[in-house]
């Protein structure tokens, strides 16, 4: 296949997918309490408590036959492999959950559903009755009481959709008490449905919290790693574990908030499974913050102060998966050249090891545009021994890579070997330099005496944090 | 409703579904695309006074392709990716007669959902949304020699993956049978 039957292949397959996609416009009240809602979903990511990282939760899918995300999103619950006809509950009739057959209080939530009629900006079509409410799941997780109710909504002028709601508070809550309590909103359409602890909101009050997935893709499966984040070493000693599932297309986990989790965010697509997660809290609920404190740079005396720092240190804080009041933060060098900011931070976790993040952005007004990003995790040590180096963008067609390093207090030049042995020298600036090189292996730091500081591996453009294993 | 809300208002809801889909190529999942055009369109009505009269369009996609190949996303960081093994049928038998070409495009979907985010980026941008490579390189804010190799590299990799070298195999097979 020559390249221009590829390039109209690929220009093809695009083009199919993009139409296939059902994208059709909300309503400006729908896009407005989306916006809303992503301010939302921001503070409620910043309200997380503070904890290790201990608990991660993947979600994968197996086996799935279709190719089509489409059709994924419009299989029908008790046909898979067929399209879901429309008004049929997502996740069929029969309510899963330790409360499912629990009838009273399912009618008492339904009747409080009906009472209540709005939800976040959702609102009941008009003429909903019991009988269209479809409860997918009621029950008791960890300290957590939750439901999650189908309902038929308004969307506006562009017409009306079922919309999922999860209603959450403390466990053996009254039905009256629940759906009076958190509601978050969805819109339904897809075959899969997560409810994300939220260890600071006031239904688990530091007890235990929950994560419930309910899913109608064939062969799903959920599977957790727990662990400590780095030990001094720098190594993640993952525990991972495939979650049994509570019923047919459920699964329920109770999270206890001191191992603390990052949880994952779903993934549908039949391209493939992944290990993912939610930021990681970044207060403690006291309002500590990322810059609050913070030192100015250790390489430089620079002040950490600006918001393309305060992105680094985020990154950073995200990579170690453990919040600000359980880790240390110091900015190691910081400068711009141009539009570009490139800062390099340090994240200190409990085990002693440095998570290390190089951030580069664009800055364009008063926004901070991402332009690449390598952490490395280095073992337990003194944060003015570290060195890294690490890749700026991908390499040009002939092999030559943007590189920048960062050697420890004290080196002067840094070596740069490529791929055939060749070497290269820059001089450091408070030991920090910037080089183009082609296909760069390693980087060693030297002295004003010669001697040999450090030597690292550059680090790929973009790696990040490892996956669990085992 | 203010004037500017008003345009904002009208601009989102002619825009939505091109932006949304546009997202949904960068990243091959629809609910991180419409969570990507939501953080972007936050992001631009912050600063709608400013980019209204310039180029909005442009301002709001930058900011769904950056978001698309940063690791800051809007809900969640993906820590790893894996490849989908168990999807992967027999696609000749699993393709009816007649049926190649679609298999085709399926087999490049499924390369692109594994191409780390910015080579995607590169590939729907010059391949998909007719950019120039200079335009390309101003959107994901690199250099234009970054834009063409990572496009190169891309095309071998597609090239390079086993389900369209058979399916070429099943094509040139195809055409040889037709022949006699």
């Amino acid at each position: 296949m020559n390249d221009d039957d590829l390039r109209l292949l690929v220009r093809d397959s695009l083009s199919e997918r993009a139409e296939d996609l059902p994208a059709a416009t909300p309503s400006w009240d729908r896009v407005r309490g989306g916006l809303v809602g992503v301010r939302r979903e921001r503070r409620r990511r910043q309200a997380l408590a503070a904890g290790a990282l201990a608990l991660l939760v993947a979600v994968g899918v197996v086996g799935v036959q279709s190719s089509s995300l489409t059709a994924l999103r419009r299989a029908d619950p008790a046909n898979p492999d067929g399209l879901r006809v429309a008004g049929d509950p997502a996740f069929g009739r029969t309510t899963v959950g330790s409360l499912g057959r629990d009838d009273a209080f399912l009618a008492g939530v339904r009747r409080e559903v009906l009472a209540r009629g709005t939800f976040v900006v959702e609102t009941l079509q008009p003429g909903t009755g019991a009988g269209d409410l479809t409860v997918a799941f009621a029950g008791d997780v960890g300290d957590v009481r939750l439901v999650l109710v189908e309902a038929p909504t308004r969307s506006g002028p562009d017409g009306d959709i079922d919309t999922f709601l999860w209603f959450s508070a403390p466990r053996g809550a009254s039905a009256t008490a629940v759906v009076a309590g958190e509601v978050s909103s969805e819109a339904a359409g897809a075959t899969t449905q997560i409810w994300r602890p939220a260890p600071g909101g006031p239904a688990t009050a530091g007890g235990t919290g929950a994560y419930v997935v309910l899913s109608r893709i064939p062969g799903s499966v959920v599977r957790t790693a727990t662990g400590p984040t780095y030990d001094a070493g720098g190594r993640q000693p993952w525990s991972v574990r495939t979650v049994p599932a509570a019923s047919d297309h459920h699964w329920e986990v109770a999270v206890p908030w001191s191992d603390r989790f990052v949880s994952p965010m779903w993934t549908s697509g039949p391209e493939g499974t992944s290990w993912s997660a939610l930021d990681p809290p970044f207060t403690d609920g006291t309002g500590t913050g990322l810059l609050d404190g913070a030192e100015p740079a250790l390489h430089s005396d620079r002040p950490a102060r600006d918001a393309a720092i305060e992105s680094a240190f985020a990154a950073a804080q995200t990579a170690s998966g453990v919040p600000v009041a359980r880790s240390t933060r110091r900015l190691l060098w910081t400068g711009s050249a141009g539009v570009f900011s490139t800062s390099v931070v340090a994240v200190t976790v409990p085990g002693g090891a440095h998570v290390v993040t190089a951030v580069r952005e664009q800055l364009e007004g008063d926004n901070v545009l991402p332009v690449s990003r390598s952490t490395v995790v280095l073992p337990a040590g003194p944060l003015d021994r570290v060195a890294m180096a690490w890749a700026l963008g991908p390499p040009d067609e002939d092999g030559t890579t943007g590189l920048a390093a960062l050697g420890p207090v004290g080196a002067t030049t840094m070596t740069v070997t490529d791929d055939r042995g060749r070497t290269s020298s820059e001089t450091l600036i408070y030991e920090y330099a910037d080089a183009s090189v082609v296909n760069p292996v390693t980087v060693e730091f030297t002295d004003l005496t010669g001697a040999t500081l450090a030597r690292v591996p550059v680090t790929a453009l973009e790696a990040g944090v490892a996956p669990p294993t085992g | 409703m203010s004037a500017d809300e008003s345009q904002f208002r009208d601009f989102v809801l002619h825009r939505w579904p091109q932006l949304v889909r546009y997202a949904y190529l960068l990243t091959g999942d629809a609910t991180q695309a419409e969570d990507l055009v939501q953080v972007a369109l936050e992001r631009s009505w912050r600063h709608w006074g400013r980019i209204r009269s310039d180029n909005p369009e442009a301002y709001v996609r930058t900011a769904v392709a950056r978001g698309a190949i940063s690791r800051f996303r809007a809900r969640s960081r993906r820590v790893a990716e894996a490849p989908f093994d168990d999807v992967v049928a027999d696609r000749r038998s699993a393709t009816p007669d007649g049926a190649q070409a679609r298999a085709e495009r399926d087999a490049v979907w499924r390369q692109l959902a594994v191409l780390p985010p910015r080579m995607r980026a590169v590939v729907v941008l010059r391949l998909w949304e007719d950019l120039t490579v200079e335009e390309t390189a101003r959107v994901l804010g690199c250099s234009t020699g970054t834009v063409k190799s990572t496009l190169s590299r891309a095309t071998d990799r597609l090239r390079a993956s086993a389900d369209l070298r058979e399916l070429a195999g099943v094509r040139a097979a195809d055409d040889t049978e037709v022949t006699r």
